[in-house]
């Protein structure tokens, strides 16, 4: 039986910047966008429904393989160890390159290197730990560069926060540094707005 | 930056928005998604002027693949106006351009300027002028160049870099007409080959501190197109006229021009079939080795006399390898070995017979070895050292020639100038404005031959002069015991000729090398070549003036000497090896002709006389000493005797120099 990936995951569309799909669980399975086919990460690509997934195990990222998979060129059978900037090939043209650019933070973030997008549409996919960070430095698993301060997405006893150092409004309440948000909200501070979506 | 609409809203029937894009001239343009899942951008018309939408209106069923379709006019409940359009999903040429910010490999530039410049061409075929091209207005789809926000350019937009700021950078690409209210589609052209030239540097042609300036400049001034490449040049040229009936009459000449129409080469998609034997239509390539030098620039083909932008390799005539491969006695010999070779293969003579004749040959010359082998060794080690010697100064001499920059022959495209070589040869990275260096020695290069000589005289005179105050002063402040006996006075002058002989060398080639930055290792090869012959002119010096150690420094206790042992007699005092090793090491080791450039920073580098006597030391120390002491005392008199004879433009003159490179 699948297990249903909805409650994990959110869109998350920032204004002038993109749109990004984040992944919140343990276990991310790769698959293929079609319909009635409920995996993590759909992707609009020649790939089997279930292609391969994508554990977290304390700060380190496997892949375990389902069907034909490639680390940095190499067919892997096994489940083999992520580390930084390595490319996963699924089948023969779906290429993402694996990212997990904040030292502090367990969290990662996957990039298409083939031309071929997620369904919906997101720029790139952010497996999310306890945080995602967003902000201008390039250190940050989403850059942002025109803003002033980095925001951080974080997830505590199984809720949303967010936290900046400046005042912010989340749906139209205006909190101070750090406030409580749903996986539908709408944040939005002096120099940036985003919006979360569920799906 | 600021949305009026967010995430989830529906201000038009069956789109939902999910993000804000971008902000440009005629209002926001956001990512939306139709109800059946269809990207889609959205733009919301500022101002809802009927007339401002029938230049949209006018393009919505035009269709080419280099424009950003536009799929309809929609209006809300409240009236706004928006246009659904294409979602692009890709980067802007802005953002391409601030990530090159010293231009763009050409490859690139064609690929881009050939999108950008088909599209243009099909508005204009249709009677469209675009008004408001700019990088901005530019986007990259999967390799697709598509061009946005035309029709909808009744007044111009301000901002080059889409965002708030609109302050600088306003009116980088305004054709100087326009304040006249001129819109014909020279404006586009204009526009294209503004663009075209930031492509290729990474810098507008008309900057400044505020609007004023910089339309001041579209009126008044020429762009500065020294560092830019034939054909681009000229088109570029010719597209920024100040005068739109002189300019370029079309985008597709202009494309002509380049090799970018249709049927052109320099496409990334559709390879076309090449032109000449040597146009690469591929990446361009970088100068990689010593043997070849790419040119970039209008070829004529031979064929329809038309011009191609394609890159053809030539062997270059001033290159370190070619001394070896065109030395005509190596190649007279290399000749006739391939010719004995060929001859032999080619031989009628059957394989058994080919064996019998080399076993009997050989056997011949073994048995008669003892005859011939005494004469023939010293006979062969002194043809070998002969060549050898030829050699070097055949080198010496193709080296010291080294290219000046020069003004290329006018009207003959084929041959690029050479500030074009240095810039292609260095398309990595891009020569700069503010690359005032090259343009410094540019200026020293065209300096008459006569002044030259004036100049190096002068500092001849000038540096034996120091030359003989220092070593005097060395001599009374060392622990030397200056009196007037004849030693004294013959080992002064051996210092004194040893260091003169050396700085005039240094004056002379850094007088050669002035006008160009050079390559290092060659320098250094034609210096060690130098050294070696003011080495055997010091022995000579030395033996002749009969000059006799001079107390307190000159010790020969050096560990190095056990190693080198031939090279110092019985009383350990250098010989002839010595000599030779310790001069050419000392002018191979550091870069000499530095001290006599007259870009230096300052005059008399005390900093520099230290670090070139701390390198001799470790080289005397480590090697070859030189009577002990005295042998550091002679670069150190060197030095101080180059940097202060030598000519230098001062800070005065560095700083105009910078600063006129800097208007032009």
């Amino acid at each position: 039986m699948l297990e249903l990936p909805s409650g994990n995951r959110f869109l998350l569309w920032i204004d002038a910047v993109g749109g990004f799909l984040v992944c919140q669980g343990d276990e991310v399975v790769l698959g293929q966008a079609a319909p009635g086919n409920e995996v993590d990460v759909p992707i609009l690509g020649d790939i089997s429904r279930r292609h391969a997934i994508i554990k977290r195990r304390g700060g380190e990222y496997v892949i375990e393989p389902l069907q034909a998979t490639f680390v940095d060129g190499h067919e892997t059978c096994d489940t083999t160890l992520l580390s930084e900037g390595d490319e996963i090939r699924l089948g023969e043209r779906v290429i993402l390159k694996f990212r997990k650019p904040h030292a502090l933070s367990a969290s990662a973030r996957l990039d298409f290197v083939s031309r071929h997008r997620t369904q919906p549409s997101a720029d790139a996919i952010v497996l999310m730990a306890e945080s995602c960070v967003l902000g201008p430095r390039w250190k940050n698993h989403i850059v942002c560069q025109d803003w002033q301060d980095d925001v951080v997405l974080y997830s505590q006893d199984a809720d949303l926060y967010c936290r900046t150092v400046r005042e912010i409004e989340v749906d139209g309440k205006i909190c101070a540094g750090r406030g409580k948000i749903s996986r539908n909200s709408r944040i939005s501070g002096a120099d940036f707005s985003l919006s979360l979506e569920a799906f | 930056m600021k949305f009026v609409h967010a995430s989830g809203d529906r201000p038009l029937d069956g789109y939902v928005i999910k993000r804000g894009v971008g902000a440009g001239g005629f209002g926001e343009v956001y990512f939306a998604v139709s109800d059946a899942g269809k990207e889609v951008a959205l733009k919301r018309i500022q101002r809802n002027l009927d007339i401002e939408l029938r230049g949209v209106r006018q393009c919505l069923n035009l269709k080419h693949t280099n424009l950003i379709a536009l799929y309809d006019i929609r209006y809300s409940d409240d009236d706004q106006a928006w246009v659904v359009m294409e979602y692009v999903n890709g980067e802007s040429l802005k953002d391409v351009i601030d990530r090159n910010p010293n231009g763009m490999p050409l490859d690139q530039v064609n690929a881009w300027f050939k999108g950008l410049g088909q599209g243009t061409a099909y508005l204009h075929d249709h009677g469209i002028v675009h008004r408001d091209l700019k990088p901005g207005n530019v986007f990259s789809d999967d390799d697709a160049i598509k061009i946005g926000d035309y029709g909808l350019s009744k007044f111009i937009s301000c901002s080059r870099r889409s965002g708030q700021t609109e302050s600088v950078g306003t009116f980088h690409y305004m054709a100087p007409e326009i304040g006249k209210g001129i819109y014909g589609k020279e404006i586009d052209i204009y526009a294209l080959g503004i663009v075209l030239f930031e492509l290729l540097t990474g810098v507008v042609p008309f900057d400044g501190e505020s609007s004023q300036e910089i339309i001041m400049k579209h009126l008044t001034a020429d762009p500065d197109l020294s560092e830019v490449p034939e054909p681009y040049r000229e088109v570029i040229r010719r597209a920024l006229l100040k005068d739109p009936e002189k300019r370029i009459g079309s985008v597709h000449e202009m494309l002509d021009m380049l090799g970018l129409s249709e049927d052109g080469s320099a496409s990334l998609s559709q390879p076309s079939p090449p032109v000449r034997a040597e146009v690469v239509d591929e990446k361009p390539v970088y100068i990689g080795d010593d043997h070849e030098e790419i040119m970039f620039g209008a070829m004529r083909d031979s064929m329809t006399g038309r011009r191609t932008s394609g890159v053809s390799t030539e062997t270059s005539r001033t290159t370190a390898a070619a001394p070896v491969a065109d030395e005509p006695i190596a190649r007279a010999v290399k000749t006739g070995w391939r010719n004995s070779v060929n001859w032999w293969h080619n031989a009628k003579l059957s394989v058994p017979l080919k064996v019998a004749i080399v076993v009997g040959v050989a056997s011949l010359l073994c048995l008669t070895s003892p005859a011939w082998l005494p004469v023939a060794v010293p006979v062969g080690i002194g043809f070998g050292a002969v060549y050898l010697v030829y050699f070097g100064i055949r080198s010496l001499m193709l080296i010291l020639d080294e290219p000046r920059p020069e003004t290329p022959p006018a009207g003959d495209t084929r041959f690029t100038s050479a500030d074009e070589r240095e810039y292609t040869a260095r398309s990595g990275k891009r020569a700069k404005p503010s690359d005032w260096r090259k343009h410094v020695r540019r200026d020293l290069s065209r300096k008459p031959a006569a002044d030259r000589l004036t100049d190096s005289t002068g500092s001849f005179l000038m540096s034996s002069l120091v030359c003989a105050v220092m070593t005097f002063l060395m001599m009374v402040v060392g622990p030397t015991s200056i009196d007037a006996s004849v030693h004294t006075w013959t080992f002064y002058a051996w210092m004194t000729l040893t260091t003169t002989l050396a700085a005039w060398t240094i004056l002379g080639i850094g007088k050669l090398w002035e006008a160009s930055e050079g390559e290092n290792i060659r320098r250094r090869f034609a210096m060690l070549i130098a050294g070696l012959v003011i080495g055997a002119i010091s022995f000579i010096a030395w033996n002749g003036l009969m000059v006799s150690p001079q107390g307190g420094w000159v010790t020969y206790e050096y560990p190095a000497i056990e190693y080198f042992r031939s090279m110092y007699g019985t009383d350990k005092t250098p010989q002839l090896p010595a000599y030779l090793a310790y001069f050419a090491g000392m002018f191979a080791l550091l870069r000499w002709w530095k001290l006599a450039d007259p870009l230096r920073t300052t005059r008399l580098g005390i900093w520099k006389i230290g670090v070139h006597v701390f390198w001799i030391w470790i080289l005397a120390e480590m090697c070859w000493p030189l009577h002990g002491g005295w042998g550091l005392m002679l670069p150190a008199v060197i030095a101080i005797a180059v940097q202060f004879s030598a000519p230098w433009m001062g800070p005065e003159e560095l700083k105009r120099a910078r600063a006129r490179v800097w208007q032009a």
